[in-house]
């Protein structure tokens, strides 16, 4: 084992923990890196497990294994259970295993004593290094860089830093694996390249790296850019987010195979194997025989070798676990190699002999490349075994130690929610980078007012910052609160820092006003930060909302289908093929019929047409929350699978033909609701709408039903919403209608003048309570129609607030009625549910107290300052509930005291999810 | 006299390490082989369980070790009879009664009389009882050290686990080393505490904490200041009417009065220290009455003596020594805890108690004391053998308190070492005695749990199933003076030898008895058998130079013969 003695005082120290070695590299500032534990093999690293209560966890890297877990039968807490894995030793290559196959599952050891210990695989890597890094003489002073897999996501890189951290005083920086053989590369190479002056910041060319050792097998190309920086000029592989199928992981079979191959069949396989696998160093030593560059004979007193024959007819074997994998191989044919100015190759396979060529050179034919046209830099022939990726280690920490750059690296996606236009949505904090940021330094990006425009709203006094980021599924959420309620809005910026390639971004609300926020600092930092069980769609979900989001119809495939069946039984005269074809140009149809004196005959026949496509498919019914889907959706679309998508449009023409050729005002109205359910954006249709939304005379119902289904132009909307209040004595059919246009259309509410709409929820609130009134009077058997027409009116308007965030605050009088009118049903559908609420939420006392107590707003407001006052109100609220009457709603397939609880904190500003009601 | 255990029908049998009657009583170890239905064995008088040593594999008989006697008459008495309950596994106890070997008489030292320098100790003490005190002092102390690493050393307290030190045994063998130096008087924690505590007991004994204290007392009537209810109580039951009346003719009553003491807590532990330290230093100072003798100075020997004198003066001058003695075990309280001169004072107490405390428990396992020293010496001359290669990760789990004469725990990982001359590189393992089951796969036909050995050593192949190439069992036994009866220990020797039958037909066996070599003296091999197989080792109590010894014989032995 390499000592401190050993280590000059270096400023950069790299380390890598292989599956069958330990191997720390260090470079010295102004001479070349060198690898200090070239000539010593280790034991593979292991962790091992505590036996007392209160024991550590302590790291083997010694020469003469620590015998615990050793597999050896003798004492007894060397012994490992030939059926299990688990021992009290815990190598490293089992680690890294469980790491990268994503196995939770700890290692264990039953101790003599009859204790279960356990030690994760994040542990066993961090107090391996840490052992490793003191025992190679660690200074304060010093960087160190830890080599891991160039497949590990953002997850176990942050689990493995958090674990690094905690064991570690200094803990190292993570470095992938191609960037670190790169590193050697380049500083065998680069002065080659560097010589032709290239152009700075513009690729030369490529590089293939390749790591065939026990510990996986990996392939990346890398860009080779050169950076000024100051006088000086360097070569800096730049690396992108990797794909996963570039990394497989071969089974540990393998060390078992050459284990056997040298030892023999044993009794006690298990045990035996352990002892003479994980406790020694002799595979270590024999792959050492092919270093060429070396040349020196194996020390007299190693132990028995298996021999280079051996190790090769393994890896050639066809029965070897060493196969590669089929994928692997294809995906590294498909590379694009014709950039390809050098190739390294690392691990303990590289160099291995197979026929005329070694086993990286294979691989080299396999992708295309042939390894004398390119400079080829490999361990085992250019240079030492094993030396290459701790000496690219070391030359990146010591470059970061001396602030030079060290590689470049690409920055992932990081997003958070904001809301805009009262609607949240994920934002990128980060606009698309195609430059390569310099790796292992800080790198701070603020969010420029011009390209996201962010500020606090005035009043606020907490702030909950939701971020993601690219490689995690789930989100990290946190709140932050500040002593003093913002007095005005206040814009702010957004900075995210992080060390590329280190993971654990931090992102910072920063106020352009400076105390804004009480003089604290609202920030996320990702690892400290909070996980949430949930996803990036479920985050949005999850946020409150000032607005509703729209309930559009789906389209579904079934109802289409039936639709088309049930045309087809109305024209069994025509040939099948082509029937829906015929059936459909309905002019002929109909003045068929209409010739043939079959009269009666045309209404139905639309009626029938009129209904199917009415009908809803009551499987999206069933989902929570209910979507309402028919044949066509309402933004006038076929189910993505449907045939015939070429037949709707077809339908439409010929509908309009029979509006414009007819008079007949039965067949005119039937065809206005089958245009209606199509929603159909047709220009003809449009301008049939702008007519009766343009015209003095009130809309009939079925004009109104196709105004309600297709009318799309804000500025038409406006002038329905003006006239809307004029035509409210027919009540049910201009509600649906309206309903269904800010339910269906995102900017419905862009030309609605927030007076008109004011008006109108106010309308729409005394209809509602009419309603009510008439089904607590006895005189109506149930909330029907009207009244869902109306509050889904009211709701919907709430859309306003996207162009006008000032409309219908939640304590305005409006608002506070429409707030107590929903409450006064809901306490009528569900006294218990509503009970509840008061006593959850005693915001809503007072509208409870004015509504069913009767009581006057002061005396309501000073019940709810006086703790025994509200409890005596409560208990009267309480009992009037129990003796209300049950209010029958209609609700079909929607939960009313959901929804209508829903409505209430839409008003409130505080509305989360979908209400799930559409019209019908 | 008691009935001899072995009796027909009896579930136990009394054993000895060597054949009995032919070595010198105190030579002997004595073991109870007990049938394999034996739970336990337990000592009535002193309450002790009789540690279980080893088990029979073949047919579960269990081996366990009975303690030397303590006799505190001053008859030199060979043995003592006692009462042993044996529990067997359903839970039935049978009583019996055994003779103990009696242990050298405890030295307990009286201190000074008055300001004379003369020593004065309890009569009978031989020089056995002085290398037994000798032996047990200096182990407690690098047991002490270990846990309670001095604050001038480098050292950090260990980390703990289960109320055990954890050390690597590179450190443990340094901390035993440490007290070999020149000094012809032996470090002890007496000398520490005389270097480190000297001036901190004369300012504390001079300038004691003191408190305010109230009580109630009789007082003069116009001196009464502060009245309570219990002194208006002790007023209403007075006789008389008036107040004058009720004051007596004495003119006093009931009341408060405060009163300035010294008699605090932690002044009653300064002067349990201050008397700990005296007894400390008397045995000290007897046990380095030779250098007196051989006309030879010793700075340790005047620093201790000048601090015993110190101690005797301060508790004879001062009011500490007026203060009541501690009741029961001292508690760390806030002035100890964190007074800027109490708290410097409360660590060396708790250690001194600690060592003191310690060496009257383990006085009766003094046998098993050595054999742990003995096993720590083979580990370091071990590591010398192997020479540059180091043991990293074993470590000795070392616990605070003696488990019958034992403070490294048995679970401490031992580890392995690499015979560099060989040229396979063999391993070598070290067994302790509990851990013999485990090696039984592999030494099926040598019955070596009948050795009743403290360690085996082992010189295993690292990659046979059947590894082992040589065993040595390595016995100890702590006599100061056995190496005076070599002929006697010769017949002994060779007689259990013959009973043992430890031969091997797959791997060479040997043996290695281990006892104290006389005062000044090195090792020596005092005795060997013809076929070279047993032998009888003197090894010095101090630990370095034991080494030295330890690394030859394993040296031999390594080569196939002493």
């Amino acid at each position: 084992m390499i000592r401190s003695a050993d280590n000059p005082a270096a400023p950069g120290l790299g380390l890598y923990l292989d599956s069958i070695g330990l191997r720390a590299g260090t470079s010295t500032d102004g001479h070349k890196s060198l690898c200090i534990a070239s000539e010593q093999y280790p034991i593979p690293p292991a962790a091992l497990l505590p036996r007392l209560s209160g024991e550590h966890i302590a790291a083997d890297i010694g020469c003469i294994p620590d015998i615990r877990g050793s597999g050896h039968y003798l004492p007894e807490d060397a012994l490992v259970d030939p059926n299990k894995v688990d021992s009290a030793r815990f190598p490293i290559a089992f680690a890294w295993k469980k790491i990268i196959e994503r196995d939770t599952v700890d290692w264990g050891w039953l101790t003599p004593e009859g204790v279960k210990n356990k030690c994760t695989a994040y542990e066993a890597i961090a107090i391996v290094a840490q052992c490793a890094i003191s025992d190679f003489g660690y200074k304060e002073d010093q960087q160190v860089a830890m080599i891991v897999p160039n497949s590990i996501d953002e997850t176990i890189q942050e689990s493995l830093l958090k674990e690094l951290r905690l064991s570690c005083p200094s803990p190292p920086k993570l470095l992938w694996r191609p960037i670190a053989s790169a590193l050697a590369w380049c500083e065998e190479h680069a002065s080659q390249i560097l010589d032709t002056n290239p152009e700075p910041n513009h690729s030369v060319g490529d590089l293939l790296c390749l790591h065939l050792g026990f510990d996986g097998f990996e392939h990346c190309i890398l860009k080779l850019i050169p950076r000024r920086h100051g006088s000086e000029m360097f070569l800096l592989p730049a690396r992108s987010l990797p794909k996963s199928d570039t990394t497989i992981t071969p089974n540990i079979d393998v060390l078992d195979q050459l284990t056997e191959c040298v030892i023999g069949s044993i009794p006690e396989q298990q045990g035996f194997r352990w002892w003479t696998q994980w406790c020694t160093n002799f595979l270590a030593r024999s792959f050492a025989q092919y270093e060429v560059a070396a040349g020196r004979p194996l020390e007299p007193n190693c132990i028995t070798c298996p021999t280079k024959e051996d190790i090769e007819n393994i890896i050639s074997s066809s029965k070897s676990t060493l196969q590669i994998h089929k994928r692997w191989v294809e995906k590294l044919a498909s590379l694009n190699v014709s950039n390809v100015l050098g190739v390294v190759a690392t691990g303990q396979l590289a160099s291995v002999q197979m026929g005329s060529h070694t086993f990286a050179g294979r691989i080299l034919l396999q992708a295309g490349i042939n390894p004398s046209s390119v400079k080829l830099y490999s361990e085992g022939v250019h240079a030492r075994f094993g030396e290459l990726l701790p000496r690219g280690a070391a030359i990146f920490a010591k470059r970061v130690s001396l602030g030079l750059p060290s590689y470049l690296d690409t920055i992932p996606r990081i997003e958070t929610i904001v809301t805009k236009e009262g609607e949240p949505t994920w934002a990128e904090l980060i606009p698309s980078i195609d430059e390569y940021v310099l790796g292992g330094e800080l790198w701070k990006h603020s969010s420029k007012p011009s390209e996201l425009p962010l500020q606090i709203n005035r009043g606020e006094q907490h702030l909950k910052l939701t971020v993601w980021r690219e490689g995690h599924d789930l989100v990290r959420e946190v709140v932050r609160d500040w002593p003093q309620p913002t007095k005005e809005k206040t814009a702010v910026e957004l900075e995210v820092r992080m060390f590329p390639g280190q993971g654990n971004p931090r992102v910072e609300v920063k106020p352009r006003q400076r105390g804004v926020l009480g003089f604290k600092r609202v920030y996320l930092d990702w690892s400290r930060s909070e996980e949430k069980p949930y996803g990036k769609q479920e985050a949005l979900d999850n946020e409150e909302r000032t607005n509703p989001p729209l309930e559009k119809r789906k389209a579904s495939l079934d109802c289409w289908q039936e639709t088309l069946g049930s045309y087809q039984q109305r024209t069994p005269a025509f040939r099948r093929d082509q029937a829906w074809k015929n059936a459909c140009d309905c002019t002929q149809q109909l003045m068929g019929l209409y010739r043939r004196g079959r009269m009666s005959r045309i209404p139905e026949a639309l009626v029938e047409l009129r209904n199917s496509l009415r009908q809803r498919d009551e499987t999206y019914i069933r989902k929570t929350p209910a979507e309402h889907a028919s044949a066509v959706s309402s933004d006038g679309h076929l189910h993505e699978l449907a045939n015939d998508k070429e037949l709707l449009p077809m339908l439409v023409t010929k509908l309009i033909e029979i509006i414009s050729s007819n008079h007949d005002s039965s067949i005119r109205d039937n065809a206005f609701r089958c245009l209606g359910n199509c929603s159909s954006d047709d220009p003809d249709v449009r301008n049939i709408i702008h007519k009766f939304v343009s015209r003095k005379r009130r809309p009939t119902a079925a004009e109104l039903w196709l105004i309600g289904g297709c009318l799309r132009n804000p500025a038409d909307i406006g002038e329905f919403a003006k006239r809307f209040v004029d035509w409210l004595e027919t009540l049910n059919n201009p509600l649906r209608a309206l309903a269904r246009i800010l339910q269906y259309r995102e900017d419905a509410t862009s030309k609605i003048p927030s007076a008109i709409a004011i008006e109108i929820t106010d309308n729409c609130c005394w209809i509602a309570r009419q309603e009510l009134d008439l089904v607590l009077s006895g005189d109506q058997t149930k909330l029907a129609q009207i009244y869902r027409h109306a509050s889904l009116c009211i709701v919907f308007m709430l859309r306003r607030r996207k162009y006008d965030p000032a409309f219908l605050p939640p304590d305005e009088p409006l608002a506070l009625e429409a707030k107590a009118l929903f409450a006064r049903v809901l306490s009528g559908i569900d006294a218990e549910e509503c009970k509840n609420l008061i006593r959850s939420e005693l915001r809503y006392l007072t509208l409870f107290a004015q509504a069913l107590c009767e009581m006057s707003p002061e005396e309501c407001r000073e019940a709810t300052n006086n703790e025994s006052k509200c409890k005596s109100l409560l208990k009267k609220v309480a009992a009037k509930l129990d003796t209300a009457e049950q209010i029958a709603a209609m609700g079909g397939f929607v939960d009313p005291v959901h929804v209508t609880k829903l409505m209430i904190d839409y008003i409130d500003k505080r509305g989360r999810g979908r209400l799930g009601v559409p019209t019908d | 006299m008691a009935t001899p255990a072995g009796i027909l029908n009896s579930p136990i049998h009394l054993q000895t390490l060597l054949a009995g009657g032919m070595c010198p009583g105190r030579l002997q170890r004595q073991f109870i082989r007990a049938s394999v239905d034996v739970e336990s064995i337990s000592l009535r008088f002193p309450p002790l369980f009789a540690p279980l040593v080893t088990i029979n594999p073949k047919n579960g008989e269990r081996i366990f070790e009975l303690p030397l006697a303590v006799v505190d008459s001053d008859d030199q008495v060979s043995a003592t009879e006692t009462e042993i309950d044996i529990t067997f596994n359903d839970g039935s106890i049978t009583t019996q009664v055994v003779d103990l070997i009696t242990a050298p008489r405890r030295i307990i030292f009286e201190g000074l009389q008055d300001t004379s320098s003369e020593v004065t100790t309890s009569k009978g003490i031989d020089n056995a009882s002085l290398a037994a005190s000798s032996m047990i002092d200096a182990h407690l102390e690098s047991i002490n050290e270990i846990h309670f690493p001095d604050r001038d050393s480098d050292r950090a307290r260990p980390p703990q686990a289960e109320g055990m030190s954890i050390i690597s045994w590179s450190q443990c063998r340094s901390i035993f080393s440490e007290h070999s130096d020149d000094d012809e008087a032996k470090m002890r924690l007496i000398v520490r505490i005389a270097t480190e505590c000297e001036q901190l007991v004369e300012d504390l004994c001079t300038r004691p904490h003191r408190i305010l204290r109230r009580i109630r007392r009789l007082e003069r009537v116009e001196r009464a200041q502060q009245l309570d209810s219990a002194c208006i109580r002790w007023l209403i039951r007075q006789p008389g009417r008036t107040l004058v009346e009720k004051a007596g003719p004495k003119r006093q009553v009931m009341s408060i009065i405060r009163t300035d003491s010294a008699d605090t807590p932690e002044n009653r532990v300064l002067r349990d220290f201050l008397e700990r330290c005296q007894r400390a230093a008397s045995q000290y100072l007897k046990e380095h009455e030779y250098l007196k003798r051989l006309k030879r100075r010793s700075n340790r020997v005047d620093l201790v003596h000048r601090f015993l004198l110190k101690a005797t003066r301060l508790l004879s001058t001062t009011e500490i020594g007026d203060i009541p003695r501690l009741a029961g075990l001292a508690q760390p309280n806030y002035v100890l805890q964190f007074d800027e001169r109490y708290s410097r004072l409360w660590p060396w107490y708790e250690r001194l108690r600690r060592h003191q405390t310690e060496l009257d428990n383990v006085w009766r396992w003094q046998h098993r004391l050595w054999a742990e020293r003995c096993i720590l010496t083979i580990f370091a001359a071990l590591d010398e053998i192997q020479g540059k290669e180091s043991r990293i990760n074993t470590r000795a789990f070392v616990r605070i308190e003696q488990d019958n004469g034992q403070f490294i725990d048995g679970r401490s990982p031992i580890g392995m070492w690499i015979d560099p001359r060989s040229p396979q590189r063999d391993g070598i393992l070290a067994i302790r005695g509990e851990s013999l089951p485990n090696i039984v796969p592999v030494i099926d036909d040598v019955p070596v749990h009948a050795l009743m050995s403290d360690l085996f050593i082992a010189k295993v192949d690292r990659f046979q199933r059947k590894p082992i190439r040589q065993l040595m069992a390595i016995s100890c036994c702590f006599d100061s003076e056995a190496w005076s009866h070599t002929e006697e220990l010769k017949s002994a020797i060779g007689h259990s030898d013959s009973t043992v039958g430890a031969e091997s037909s797959s791997f060479q066996m040997h043996r290695c008895i281990m006892i104290p070599a006389p005062a000044d003296s090195k090792y020596k091999i005092v005795f060997c058998d013809d076929k070279k197989r047993t032998a009888l080792v003197t090894l010095p109590i101090d630990f370095e130079s034991s080494i030295a010894g330890v690394t030859e014989i394993l040296k031999h032995w390594m080569g196939g013969h002493y």
